[in-house]
């Protein structure tokens, strides 16, 4: 039987306790122990606010790193350690008197919860010994951003919490690397979120891949594109690869803007950049390693974002569409290297580096975990939807350039948010709320850069994303803009059009969450 | 028998009525649906091609 310890500190002193108690409990001498601490961990609480207090909690048994212990650190002469550490954040006071009860009585385990802002598991890997972790982003300093969110319960001090945040862990680079600490991350938020879906453990990741693997799998050296797509589908996603030498610069950086703005994680491949092939396509340097790390959102977006966005697609008779996907802006990334919701730019993805070396990473590619039954994917979809704007009888008049805020949701997400939110003329929430939709929708949302300042739109097209058969409209729901509304009628399944007036709208911000919802 | 309600009939009646919807049909129509589908097979192939080439272009990058 072993003894649960437990020690208080307010964070500014938390750095010297937790390498007292590293060194002792994990056997390794005081100077690495605060060496590790100092490099791997400080930095994941330096961005936290200066009114959290912590809890440490020791021996603490956590399943990913127990999966990675029995799987393959047991196996070895030099590690004997399976327990973690545990470090749990509350914004308030912790009374760390020995006759505390602040976890005993009722009404203080209240506020705690209340207070509570998630947790970092310390591992025996030094010196990567940040293991997994979730914090919310209530606890960061600055948290102006827009996000995937998922609700994690944690058992602190015998006493059940909730917080909500991303998951996020360090790579021990035996077991795990960064392609699969992105795996398991992208599935800890699926498989917490989705019922369709189940977290996963190290192993199960190594076992997803056994059979087509030509080579014994630990350690890891790690994975390419085609071993994490695979993964993904075991793990029961129908996932799609965008190379950066394939598409143009502008259309590699709006589909991944369109994947974020669908509130999809996103798993990103880096490799450093060392020029540019005459096709204009990225050069790479062959001799290094890339590096994953997963895209999870974007800054909030201002009005002058909005404002600056020039990925205009001119269609003919001088009608002109502005994609807002298009609009330059920073994006939350989990990176394994560095703590989570790190902010960067599509083509800066490793600015928060110290090392040069690491800042000309660059985003090679990107694989999105769809739903299964997504069968009409982001490009297509977009096509159709300009090409309807264009020369069908959903065309925009002659000589209009029109904003249009693009992303996938799913029908049921979106008819909630029509039916419970939205401001939307109640001729066309009835006609959205009284037709059977499919389980996923691409949303076009139509407007100008004026009415998208106010977060607003005044037109919308309706895509059924489940159709991969794109010809005679067969994809349209839905169009309307200019008082000009088109649809195939459900009744005699002919193309009817409807003069419709429409007002201004609000747009559907459901995908993404802020920290504040 | 209950009053069986649905909220797009609703609307599109009284649109009907007011002279509001019409079917579409004819030569111009038939046009703007031809040139719908040829770009709609020329963006399907382009696709293709597209997520041929990513597959294989992404496949020489190693992540560790």
């Amino acid at each position: 039987m072993k003894k649960i310890k437990t020690s208080v500190r307010r964070i500014d002193a938390l750095d010297q306790e937790l390498s007292e108690i590293i060194s002792s409990y994990f056997h390794l001498t005081k100077e690495d122990s605060d060496k590790f601490v100092a490099k791997r961990f400080h930095p994941h609480i330096a961005r936290l606010k200066e009114s959290i207090h912590c809890l440490i909690e020791w021996p603490y048994i956590d399943r990913v790193f127990r999966d990675s212990y029995y799987n393959y650190f047991s196996s070895k002469s030099t590690h004997s350690q399976r327990d973690c550490i545990r470090v749990s954040f509350f914004d308030q006071v912790l009374d760390d008197g020995e006759d505390s009860t602040q976890f005993r009585n009722k009404e203080s385990i209240k506020d705690l919860k209340k207070s509570f802002r998630g947790y970092i598991v310390i591992r025996p890997t030094p010196p990567f010994i940040v293991g997994r972790n979730l914090i919310s982003p209530h606890a960061l300093k600055v948290n102006s951003f827009e996000s995937c969110f998922v609700d994690s319960s944690a058992t602190v001090n015998a006493v059940k919490m909730k917080v909500k945040g991303f998951p996020h862990s360090s790579q021990d680079t035996e077991t795990i690397t960064c392609a699969e600490t992105t795996l398991w991350s992208c599935m800890e938020y699926f498989g917490s979120k989705y019922p369709e879906y189940k977290p996963v453990l190290p192993s199960q990741i190594i076992k997803a891949l056994s059979h087509t693997a030509h080579q014994r799998q630990l350690p890891s050296n790690g994975l390419d594109s085609r071993q994490i797509s695979s993964a993904l589908k075991e793990f029961g996603f129908g996932s799609k690869i965008y190379d950066s030498e394939i598409y143009t610069p502008e259309r590699f950086a709006s589909l991944f803007s369109c994947y974020i703005e669908s509130g999809i994680p996103i798993i990103v491949g880096l490799n450093k950049r060392i020029g540019t092939k005459i096709s204009g396509a990225p050069m790479w340097d062959t001799n290094s390693t890339g590096h994953a790390i997963l895209g999870i959102g974007r800054e909030a977006i201002t009005p002058e974002l909005v404002d600056s966005c020039n990925d205009e697609t001119p269609l003919s008779n001088g009608k002109v569409v502005i994609d807002l996907n298009g609009i330059k802006k920073q994006f939350v990334i989990i990176d394994d290297n560095l703590p989570p919701y790190q902010l960067a730019y599509f083509d800066k993805p490793c600015e928060n580096y110290e090392e040069d070396e690491w800042k000309k990473n660059q985003i090679a590619y990107f694989i999105v975990p769809l739903h299964t039954r997504v069968y009409l994917e982001a490009y297509e979809a977009r096509k159709f939807v300009l090409d309807l704007l264009d020369v069908s009888e959903a065309q925009l008049p002659d000589n209009t350039t029109v904003a249009m805020r693009f992303y996938l949701t799913s029908s049921r997400s979106y008819k909630h948010w029509v039916a419970s939110h939205s401001d939307m003329d109640p001729s066309l929430r009835s006609i959205i709320l009284g037709i059977s939709m499919a389980k996923f929708l691409w949303v076009a949302e139509l407007g100008t850069k004026e009415t998208f300042r106010e977060k607003k739109a005044n037109g919308l097209v309706l895509i059924d994303a489940t159709s991969a058969n794109t010809h005679q409209l067969n994809p349209l729901i839905l169009s309307i803009h200019d008082g000009l509304f088109v649809s195939y009628d459900p009744d005699t399944n002919n193309i009817l059009r409807a003069e419709i007036p429409l007002s201004k709208f609000s747009i559907y911000e459901n995908n993404l969450k802020q920290p504040a919802s | 028998m209950s009053n069986i309600l649905s909220e797009y009939d609703k609307v599109f009646d009284k649109l009907k009525k007011e002279g509001k919807v019409i079917f579409l049909e004819g030569e111009e129509h038939q046009k703007r649906m031809d040139e719908m589908n040829k770009r709609a097979e020329e963006t399907k192939k382009d696709y293709q091609a597209k997520e041929r080439n990513s597959l294989i272009a992404s496949a020489t990058i190693v992540l560790r």
